[in-house]
């Protein structure tokens, strides 16, 4: 059970990767338009 | 030491932002001219930074040599850490001219003679005809050639540690601190200092003040870092 | 402050002319250029010295030499631009964006930052290399902006006005901070969550006392960033709230938030009772959902028109000297000369100066057909160049454009309707208001019964009741209806209409182009089928709505071969086509020349349709044939109107045409007599509009195409532009449907009926839990395990019933673009 003292720092630090990876797609503008790639796809 | 270190580190990244005004256009010197692609420029500011550790450490080694002989000049006389007890009164010296500069007491500055000056210039225009990376760190090795009295506060405290190793960990640390700064300046992104570069001067000789006492004291030194215990 | 003190703190803002921090007062001389420290002396004197001084502008930049192109920038000056690019600032200062050419590298940072030093009177220039856009702030006393366009002009960067992108890159700008925002609040959230699912399944069972220890500071410990980065938006709201002295939903909130925070944190430290931070997180994730989805619905419209905006060019080709180079469209000014080539949409309005072509204005006025240009007419930006390059002065540019004003009309009226989610918005505020008091009236008195358990269930109370399902309720029924109508071909800028059209009122039509389709078209024949060829062929080069209207409706026949023809002013055509005479045309024109007329077409003269204008033909000198031109129906009218009869809603029929041909449309579609009126004048629409609005106490709602329906639209209660409107109607119509027909009316009252029936239910719902957690609360049994399951609950319900129940129908209609 003690496993849990390293385990869950672990996990959250993964966690924290994530969200890293998140924020910064987020500020790269990966969401601005869910759309249109779909979209584009079709027209090439 | 882990506080000194710090105390270095905090005190370089304060600093950089002097380093991002004084050594800017030099990195715009090897950048403005670079081919355009990201990788390219990359790599040219990484080789900048690469030739600065190289001369910073180089700096660093003779510094720590020259603190070295002064210590064991100092043990002869009975004195301890003399080294550390020079580099504070020097780096206190500094901080305190710097302070009343700053409220307006006129001195006269040290200039570097013209002739050094001719002299790295002629150096910079040789080496545009270099490749973009090689250039980039030649400047980045001459930049250290420049009067900075910011630079040699830490040459100073390198020095202080009486050892080479030690020497060339403080100049070490001290690069590790410019980096961000100037690749902030190479990157155009320089804006981020903001409001701060108002009271930069007297923060950084407000440091430098506790670092230079802290040395005299004998407790800011780099001489009980590293491997061995 | 006195001279001497302004000149005192201006001496201490000596600037390195190196590095331009502040020179200290005590390296201060008489030296041209001033220094902060010898490096920075030696630093220049290298650069200056070697020619290496590229950095400061004064030589060459990149191998190529900086071309300065001397102009004065007189225009900068001109009130009418500062009317428009420059802001002043509180501080007296002005402030304005200009876009630089030939931005390219870290050095351009440093060459316009240095511009304060150049030039006395700026204060400050920052410059974002990614999009060249330098920032300048200065004192238009001391210097006015054409020298300082020119200064930047000297140093290889010639500027342009700029504007109006650098708000759309805001919003951009914003909206990632928001999905960021939930992004990290949702990631916590469900963290600790998780960790509270350890401690309650811990509870039920045994757990080790240093584990559970464990599980409640990790849970505190990642609920604090939840507060610091996310959550932060409430408290600064909370803040703003106090400042201006109006209640904002953010200060109970930002209570509860602070309030709950404080006593789990509490807890933890001194391990013992509930510690909230579950619920905390997971509130402040629903808050910023509910927010986001509530700004996109008021967006809808504004995105919708976003993209009209795109079809403006973003960049033009100005004519300087006779040499063309590439601007932005942000930075045409008046006056200047642009290029624009055929296939090439016009990126300002102006007025044509050389060249002859016709244009697309399609997006404007909803004319299909192109017009012709020629020197001296009009054209307006985002129409299409169609035939041949023109030259055109720029007259209107940026947000002074017709098109601009247009996109502005809508974002406008976006912003100003959206009662129903401040309703929404209200209620929570006085339910979470409701919940404070009851809240406090817990604690007091349950502190005389027993005092250590009255502030854990006061803030159970809070914290169980907090409004995020309530909050989510509204936005969420009306950003999935909203979106999902849109992919059916209607877009609602507000969700007031969509609350408007759920209960049946009066449904007031226009005929022509509403109704009707809105175009000549040959609506009766009565003839041999012999005839057709040499009728098409007689139309074959004419561009009369008739000629067109034969064509569209006889498109499998082929034209016989003409060999003269000739077209009466005011009568009509004729000719001679594969050896016959032939002449169409009003019944006057044809009958000139006749010599027969045969009998069963003269019966047909007086049973004619009154509505339609009729059309002779005469072969050889004999009529064979009778036609009838007029505005068709279009096919699924009376269907829809007699489906929305049937749902309560009475409709009427508005026309300017005259009173014989309206009766008969309404004939025909089955309105009651008094309810098909003629001859009404565009202001006679807007009265009769009003009249109804002031009398009948239903809703009004109008529903038109044209610009003469316009001033109806607005005043209705909801106003529905339909396909193919003008510009006018677009801007002015709460909905705007973009497929054909009156079908989309039907589907869209009936969805508006299902939508409000969403929110109802969300709203019960949200209500009802919150009402079961408080009783619990009050009553001192709610256990952190209820809390935690009923808090999830009830956003999760709201969520799904949402998105599942059917407002509009889930597919994309495809043939929207007809």
């Amino acid at each position: 059970m003690s496993v849990v003292y390293l385990v869950l720092p672990l996990a959250l630090i993964i966690v924290g990767g994530a969200v890293l990876a998140f924020v910064w797609s987020a500020k790269n503008g990966q969401y601005d338009d869910l759309e249109t790639p779909a979209v584009r796809m079709l027209h090439d | 030491m882990i506080g000194t270190a710090s105390g270095i580190l905090v005190a370089s990244l304060v600093g950089s932002m002097h380093c991002a005004g004084m050594c800017g256009g030099f990195v715009c010197f090897y950048a403005a001219s670079s081919s355009g692609t990201d990788a390219a420029a990359l790599r040219a500011h990484a080789m900048y930074n690469v030739g600065r550790l190289t001369s910073y450490l180089t700096l660093g080694a003779i510094a720590g040599a020259i603190g070295a002989g002064v210590s064991s000049l100092g043990a002869m006389a009975g004195l301890q850490h003399a080294a550390a007890v020079v580099a504070g009164v020097l780096m206190v010296g500094w901080a305190i001219s710097t302070i009343a500069g700053q409220r307006g007491v006129r001195m006269g500055a040290l200039r570097a003679p013209e002739s050094w000056q001719r002299a790295m210039g002629r150096v910079l225009h040789a080496v545009r005809e270099q490749p973009l990376a090689t250039r980039a760190w030649l400047t980045g090795l001459l930049t250290t050639m420049l009067p900075c009295g910011w630079l040699y506060v830490f040459v100073a405290t390198a020095g202080g540690s009486g050892s080479i190793r030690g020497g060339m960990l403080t100049m070490a640390v001290f690069w590790l601190g410019t980096v961000p700064a100037l690749l902030a300046v190479g990157l155009g992104a320089q804006r981020v200092f903001g409001p701060l570069r108002q009271r930069l001067p007297m923060l950084s000789a407000a440091l430098v003040l506790v670092m230079g006492l802290l040395s005299i004291s004998g407790r800011f030194s780099m001489q009980h870092m590293g491997v061995m215990p | 402050m006195t001279t001497a003190t302004l000149s005192a703190t201006e001496a201490t803002d000596v600037l390195c002319a190196h590095c331009a921090l502040p020179v200290p007062d005590g390296l201060l001389d008489d030296a041209e250029r001033q220094f902060c420290c010898s490096g920075c002396h030696t630093a220049f004197g290298i650069l200056h010295a070697h020619g290496l001084d590229s950095y400061y502008g004064f030589a060459d930049r990149r191998e190529a030499p900086v071309q300065a192109s001397g102009r004065s920038y007189d225009e900068f000056d001109h009130p009418a631009f500062a009317n428009l690019y420059v802001a002043a600032l509180p501080n007296g200062l002005s402030r304005t964006e200009l876009y630089l050419e030939g931005v390219h590298c870290a050095s351009c940072v440093w060459l316009v930052e240095r511009v304060p030093l150049l030039v006395p009177g700026v204060l400050r220039a920052e410059l974002d290399v990614r999009r060249s856009l330098a920032v300048i702030e200065w004192d238009v006393a001391t210097v006015p902006l054409s020298r300082i366009a020119q200064s930047l002009d000297t140093l290889g960067y010639r500027p342009h006005p700029f504007r109006g992108v650098a708000r759309a890159d805001m919003r951009k700008r914003e909206d990632r901070a928001m999905l960021v925002r939930i992004g990290i609040a949702g990631a916590i959230a469900i963290n600790v969550m998780l960790a509270a699912l350890a401690l309650y399944a811990g509870e039920l069972n045994t757990m080790d006392a240093s584990f559970t220890r464990f599980f409640r500071w990790v849970s505190f410990a990642i609920t604090v960033p939840a507060f610091i980065w996310p959550g932060r938006v409430f408290f600064t709201g909370a803040w703003a709230s106090l400042r201006t002295r109006s209640l904002h939903m953010d200060l109970p909130i930002a209570i509860a938030l602070a309030a709950g925070f404080v006593r789990g944190a509490m807890n933890t430290i001194t391990d013992s009772g509930p510690i909230y931070f579950d619920g905390l997180a997971l509130l402040i994730f629903a808050l910023l959902v509910g927010r986001f989805l509530q700004q996109r619905g008021q967006r809808m419209a504004v995105d919708a028109a976003e993209e009209l905006h795109a079809i403006a060019p973003s960049t033009a080709r100005i004519i300087d000297n006779e040499i063309a180079r590439n601007v932005p469209s942000e930075a045409l000014l008046p006056g200047m000369l642009l290029d624009v080539r055929a296939g090439e949409s016009f990126a300002a309005d102006g007025i044509v100066m050389r060249g002859h072509s016709s244009v697309n204005a399609a997006l404007l006025t909803g004319e299909s057909h192109p017009t012709s240009v020629s020197v001296g007419q009009r054209v307006y930006a985002g129409t299409l160049n169609v035939e041949s390059p023109l030259r055109v002065q720029v007259e209107q540019a940026g947000e002074t454009s017709r098109i601009a004003k247009l996109l502005r009309q809508v974002e406008e009226s976006a912003k100003r309707r959206a009662p129903i989610v401040q309703t929404a918005n209200r209620m929570a505020g006085v339910f979470t208001a409701v919940v404070l008091g009851a809240a406090a009236t817990t604690f007091v008195i349950k502190s005389q019964l027993s005092a250590a358990h009255a502030l854990d269930d006061a803030l159970a109370l809070l914290i169980v009741t907090c409004p995020c399902a309530l909050a989510l309720a509204t936005p969420l029924a009306i950003t999935v209806a909203v979106g999902r109508a849109a992919r059916r071909g209607m877009l609602i800028k507000g969700g007031d209409a969509l609350e408007l059209l759920a209960t049946p009122g009066i449904l007031v039509l226009d005929k022509t182009g509403t109704v009707t389709e809105g175009r000549t078209a040959l609506a009766a024949w009565h003839g041999p089928d012999w005839v057709k060829p040499l009728v098409l062929g007689l139309e074959e080069g004419s561009s009369h709505p008739l000629a067109d209207g034969f064509r569209r409706a006889w498109s499998g026949v082929v034209p016989a071969t003409v060999s003269t023809s000739r077209h009466v002013a005011g009568g009509g055509l004729e000719g001679i086509v594969d050896g016959h005479a032939v002449r169409i045309g009003s019944p006057r024109f044809v009958r000139e020349s006749v010599v027969t007329i045969d009998e069963s077409l003269e019966h047909v003269t007086h049973t004619l349709d009154r509505t339609l204008t009729p059309v002779h033909i005469a072969i050889d000198g004999g009529v064979v044939a009778m036609a009838g031109r007029g505005d068709r129906v279009r096919d699924d009218a009376f269907h829809a109107l007699q489906q929305l009869r049937g749902r309560g809603w009475r409709t009427v029929m508005l026309s300017g045409d005259t009173h014989d041909v309206v009766a008969s449309v309404g004939r025909a579609l089955a309105f009651e007599a008094p309810d098909a009126l003629g001859a009404v004048s565009p202001e006679g629409k807007l009265a009769f509009v009003e009249q109804l609005k002031a009398t009948s106490g239903r809703t009004v709602v109008m529903v038109g195409d044209g610009v003469n329906d316009a001033a109806a639209i607005a005043a209705a209660h909801v106003g529905i532009g339909v396909h193919g409107g003008a510009e006018a109607c677009l801007a002015t119509a709460d909905i705007y449907l973009t497929r054909p027909g009156l079908g989309a009316l039907v589907e869209l009252t009936e969805g508006a009926r299902r939508t409000l029936h969403v929110i109802r239910r969300n709203i019960a719902l949200s209500i009802g839990y919150n009402l079961i957690g408080a009783g619990l609360a009050v009553f001192g049994v709610l256990t952190p395990l209820i809390a935690a399951i009923l808090m999830p609950t009830s956003s999760i319900t709201v969520v799904l019933g949402s998105w599942y129940s059917t407002t509009f129908a889930r597919s994309t209609v495809t043939e929207s673009v007809s």
